[in-house]
């Protein structure tokens, strides 16, 4: 949770960057959201532990965490999978969410979200080299791979960028689509090369699913996805600044050669942890930054947090009904987000809500 | 493991076409020196030439009993060793290879390896100088669209394996190539096996069942009664448990499998479990799930592995898995 500080870098307009609020209102504000989104997501923590192929009765849940029996079915299921998977979500989602924050304010670009820095793309295409050249079946393996591609793409669409020169948002951006386009066509090429058995499970990845990916892959994914929300918290001051601009954030006495490297490091833990874990899933590091903006103004020590539990709760949700929508099979979070979350952000985009950066 | 570069293959080719050109020229059949021979006990059965009917509804014939015979997808290909007929080239797997359970025949034999699946030169079947080429409608390795231009460098037979089990696949192939004799003998040296090793065992009590196990967040194909993996256990004495076909997650249904999910797996009542495509080693994979602890078989202990080359029932690889079966219970 990031801490309340009051800050002169902190834009003049405030909040919604529409109504000027007093620090009271916003805080208060703030503090009521913040409460809202947190109990919608323990909330569809506990909905989501229950609903499944098998649907589990709120008493079991409850059992399961006070009396465990090793012999109730019931109660290995949730315990090792659906709790797991459950607190994943809420991992990955808030990752993408404040992954996005990041990515939003450090490029100025409304529309920037993980994927546009090659973090996907990276992933993807060592995904498909680890499936098809290594064979791998674990999803710890997957983690490794997705992560490792995640990085290596991250920090050659960094120095592709050309951080070391400043900070230029279109060139950045640019370098990201274009790395991305040429990773995504290699990991086509690798894909196609393979048998079906690999097609399969790199399909299975690449449609961003959290199913089976649970136990494996939740430590390693609590530890980087934490160190990208402490990074990412820290910098809300810098991002306040760097939010205003380049000639006004040096003038408030930001130093962009130290933020950008170290944003690109939260972004790289935060989007590169969450695909390694969950696969490639879009709209929830666009959607969730607009919302939180929305809801309670522009200043990252409150837009960050809120962005953070809008994320889960997407996640959560589209992960929860992508196990209902049908039985016996299960839709990919990924699509169930990209079903959701796309005609909310056009909703949005029409509604013309989309507060400036 | 035998591949072709392109080069290779061009040269050839070019030498097959000299060399067909060549016996054409001279009202010869293929080139002695080359061609393998069936064996003496099987040559020149029947009636020749003979009209075969193909999977795609028409029919070929074919003027004289093959000699060079080329298997353009390598799914077939098992059967046609193991019936000993003179395949002399065939499409391999993925990455170039053979099935595993006849690789080393296939080696001993000099079966050239045309393509990896998926792919299709026709420089490289004129180079093997077929008089018989076989094609198959399913899988990766089908080559439908290729019939035409297979047809004008030799008699083409069209077949469906996917609906078939390797016995009655024989019995097709045997048919088309005049070994009617060594296909019968082939299935009542496998269904011998399969008796001997049937009296041999102790199977344990209840029912079995037989599953691909991918774990979570994928599905896992139960087998289902009357596919050729229950039949071949049923025939060795076991009963199967047949998997509730509500299960199934795919669009289309299958007679051989349910696609089941993971959690529908903890609705199993076998004693004992066979794992596809696994030894008993990669089988435990199952049986350590957490999750499946109270799974019958997994409480008794009883997870085995149906054998790495499982997946795709050929007389080798059913015979793997019969010898497998004798060596886990008897």
């Amino acid at each position: 949770m990031a801490v309340i500080v009051p800050t002169p870098l902190r834009p003049a307009v405030d909040s919604d960057g529409v109504t000027p609020r007093t620090p009271l209102t916003g805080r208060r504000r703030f503090a009521i959201v913040l409460a809202v989104t947190g109990t919608i997501v323990t909330a569809l923590v506990v909905l989501s532990s229950l609903v499944g192929v098998r649907m589990l009765a709120p008493d079991d849940l409850w059992r399961a965490l006070t009396a465990f029996d090793a012999r109730d079915d019931a109660h290995l299921l949730l315990v090792n999978r659906r709790l797991p998977r459950a607190a994943l979500a809420v991992l990955v989602g808030a990752a993408l969410g404040a992954a996005g924050v990041v990515m939003q304010s450090l490029t100025r670009n409304p529309i920037a979200e993980p994927g546009l820095l090659g973090v996907n793309a990276g992933a993807a295409v060592a995904v498909a080299v680890a499936v098809a050249l290594a064979g791998i079946v674990t999803p710890f393996a997957y983690f490794g791979a997705a992560l490792l591609g995640a990085a290596a793409a991250g920090a050659l669409v960094i120095l592709l960028g050309g951080v070391r020169r400043g900070s230029d948002p279109v060139r950045l951006v640019l370098a990201g689509a274009a790395l991305s386009v040429v990773l995504g066509a290699l990991a086509q090429i690798v894909i196609i090369n393979g048998d079906e058995q690999i097609f399969d499970r790199y399909r299975a990845w690449a449609v961003g699913s959290l199913a089976g990916r649970d136990l494996d892959v939740l430590p390693p994914a609590a530890v980087l996805l934490s160190l990208g929300l402490v990074l990412a918290s820290l910098l809300c001051r810098a991002l306040d600044a760097t939010a205003l601009g380049p000639e006004a954030s040096r003038a408030l006495g930001a130093r962009p050669a130290l933020v950008w490297p170290t944003a690109g490091l939260a972004v790289v833990l935060l989007a590169g942890g969450a695909t390694a874990s969950a696969g490639p899933i879009a709209f929830v590091g666009l959607t969730a930054p607009h919302v939180a903006r929305l809801l309670v103004g522009s200043a990252h020590h409150r837009m960050l947090p809120v962005a953070m539990a809008l994320g889960a709760t997407l996640v959560l949700v589209a992960d929860t009904l992508g196990r209902v929508v049908a039985p016996p099979g299960e839709v990919g979070v990924g699509i169930m987000v990209a079903l959701l979350g796309g005609p909310f952000f056009v909703a949005l985009v029409r509604r013309r809500r989309v507060a400036p950066l | 493991m035998t591949t072709h570069t392109p080069v290779r293959r061009r040269t050839l080719a070019a030498i097959g076409l000299a060399l067909t050109a060549a016996f054409a020229s001279t009202s010869c059949s293929a080139p002695a020196g080359e061609a393998t021979a069936p064996e003496d006990s099987t040559t020149a059965t029947g009636q020749w030439p003979r009209t075969v009917e193909n999977a795609d509804g028409t029919s070929t014939e074919i003027p004289r009993q093959p000699r060079r015979i080329v298997a353009t997808s390598v799914s077939v290909t098992g059967t046609l060793l193991a019936m000993n007929a003179p395949v002399v080239a065939s499409g391999s797997q993925v990455g170039g290879v053979w099935f595993d359970q006849w690789a080393d025949i296939a080696e001993e034999r000099g079966l050239t390896n045309l393509w990896s699946v998926g792919e299709f030169d026709l420089e490289a079947v004129m180079a093997s100088d077929p008089d018989l080429i076989i094609v198959v409608t399913s899988g990766r390795g089908a080559l439908t669209d290729q019939v035409t231009d297979l047809q004008s460098v030799a008699p083409t037979v069209v077949i469906d394996y996917g609906a078939q089990t390797w016995q009655e696949l024989a019995l097709e192939l045997g048919r088309a190539t005049g070994l009617e004799t060594e296909a019968q003998r082939t299935i009542d040296e496998f269904d011998a096996l399969v008796t001997d090793v049937a009296g041999a065992i102790s199977v344990p009590e209840g029912t079995a069942n037989i599953i691909s196990f991918n774990g979570p967040g994928q599905d896992n194909p139960i087998a289902r009664g009357g596919g050729s993996h229950a039949d071949l256990l049923e025939s060795l004495g076991f009963t199967l448990e047949d998997p509730d076909p509500s299960w199934h997650t795919q669009a289309q249904e299958r007679a051989d499998f349910v696609w089941a999910t993971y959690e529908n797996l903890l609705e199993l009542t076998s004693e004992t479990t066979f794992i596809l495509s696994a030894d008993d080693e990669t089988a435990q994979g199952f049986a350590e799930d957490p999750v499946l602890a109270n799974v019958p078989a997994v409480a008794a202990g009883q997870v085995y592995g149906l054998g790495r080359n499982s997946f795709r029932m050929d007389p080798y690889s059913s015979t793997e898995v019969v010898e497998h079966v004798r060596a886990l219970f008897s």
